[in-house]
């Protein structure tokens, strides 16, 4: 298990490269967060690098009272949120309901077209397709739960909500995700 | 439960393994075709999930991430010592007493000294006609009472600010 108190001591005391520990342990976890709440796909690596860069000037304010992956998760949710109003965005994303209705549709050969709509039929990658369909707010939390295990409270402390408000989120998730897999994919197993 | 069948929340916290399933519910459960897809519905669901992959960063996300970092430090907070709750507290009376004593000026400081010294090893009754006869030589005029008040009003106030301050600033490094 990586010892991430030891390696923030060690960025604090000069040793800069030990901060590349830190961004490969956290960047699947930032990138669900902000794939899932920038919808400009253009715009998301940048988030995710800015979200690392206040990570690492922060650092030293950090006091270890609640788990790293909760305060990385936390800045990366605000890090959107403040990107999302530069951007004068109308979106609140807390009650925005299903966003792929604003989804253009794309045609073969265009160049913007997102690189899911390329991706192969298999469980993976429909899965993983649905769940970027779902509104960002439980698409978010259902991906947090699921796919980086992280638990109920702890999602709870990352968006400041109560825990109860997570679950409805997430148990809506499932159940939308459930219904468009038999809707749209004939999951007949569903 | 949602009436005689199973309720999706149900299902759902059961597979997450926040609640056992009430016997009620499994005798329904071995009787009902419906609900034993529904939960057979979910558990293939999780499996999915647990498959599922996740977005990809470009492979040189990390090296622009340390190139980027290179260029800055991390900010040092001003202060690395937490300082206990007791520690203003204590360090608030000491500035009121302190500020109060200038007030009264360094004669009637002695007489509080002298006071305190006979009132160590007294009774309670003691200690009361004791803080009476030093009152009452201090001659403490109104003006100094109010303004050890507000003295001592102004000091917490000012603990206050500088913890709400601190608050603000670690908000905003969150925020910005």
């Amino acid at each position: 298990m990586v010892d991430h108190k030891a390696i923030v001591e060690a960025i604090l005391a000069g040793k800069q490269e030990q901060f590349r520990l830190l961004v490969n342990d956290f960047q699947r976890l930032v990138s669900h967060i902000v794939f899932r709440m920038i919808p400009d796909t253009h715009d998301r690596e940048d988030v995710c690098q800015e979200v690392f860069v206040k990570v690492y000037q922060n650092l030293a304010g950090f006091r270890f009272g609640s788990k790293l992956s909760t305060w990385v998760a936390q800045i990366a949710y605000n890090t959107c949120l403040t990107a999302l109003s530069k951007k004068q965005l109308a979106i609140d994303h807390r009650f925005a309901d299903e966003r792929d209705d604003s989804r253009p549709e794309w045609s073969a050969g265009d160049s913007s077209r997102p690189d899911y709509l390329y991706e192969s039929d298999d469980t993976a990658s429909v899965v993983r397709r649905e769940i970027d369909r779902l509104p960002s707010l439980p698409g978010t939390i259902l991906a947090l739960f699921h796919l980086e295990a992280i638990s109920l409270q702890q999602i709870a402390e990352i968006f400041g909500m109560p825990e109860g408000t997570v679950k409805s989120h997430l148990f809506r998730a499932r159940r939308l995700l459930k219904e468009r897999l038999i809707q749209e994919h004939q999951w007949e197993q569903l | 439960m949602n009436g005689e069948h199973l309720g999706d929340i149900l299902i759902q916290e059961f597979l997450d393994k926040q609640v056992s399933l009430p016997i009620l519910a499994k005798r329904h459960l071995q009787e009902c075709k419906q609900c034993r897809e529904a939960l057979e519905g979910y558990r293939e669901l999780y499996a999915a999930l647990a498959e599922a992959d996740s977005p990809q960063l470009s492979p040189a996300f990390a090296d622009r991430v340390m190139e980027q970092v290179s260029e800055t430090r991390p900010v040092r907070q001003l202060s690395r010592i937490a300082v206990p709750q007791w520690a203003w507290v204590g360090a608030t009376v000491l500035g009121a007493l302190a500020i109060s004593a200038l007030a009264v000026g360094p004669a009637a400081c002695q007489n509080l000294l002298a006071q305190f010294q006979g009132l160590w090893g007294s009774s309670l009754n003691g200690v009361q006609a004791g803080a009476s006869k030093y009152l009452a030589e201090l001659n403490l005029k109104p003006i100094t009472a109010v303004l050890s008040i507000l003295t001592l009003g102004g000091i917490v106030l000012m603990d206050r600010l500088m913890v709400r301050v601190r608050r603000s600033r670690r908000l905003m490094s969150l925020m910005v």
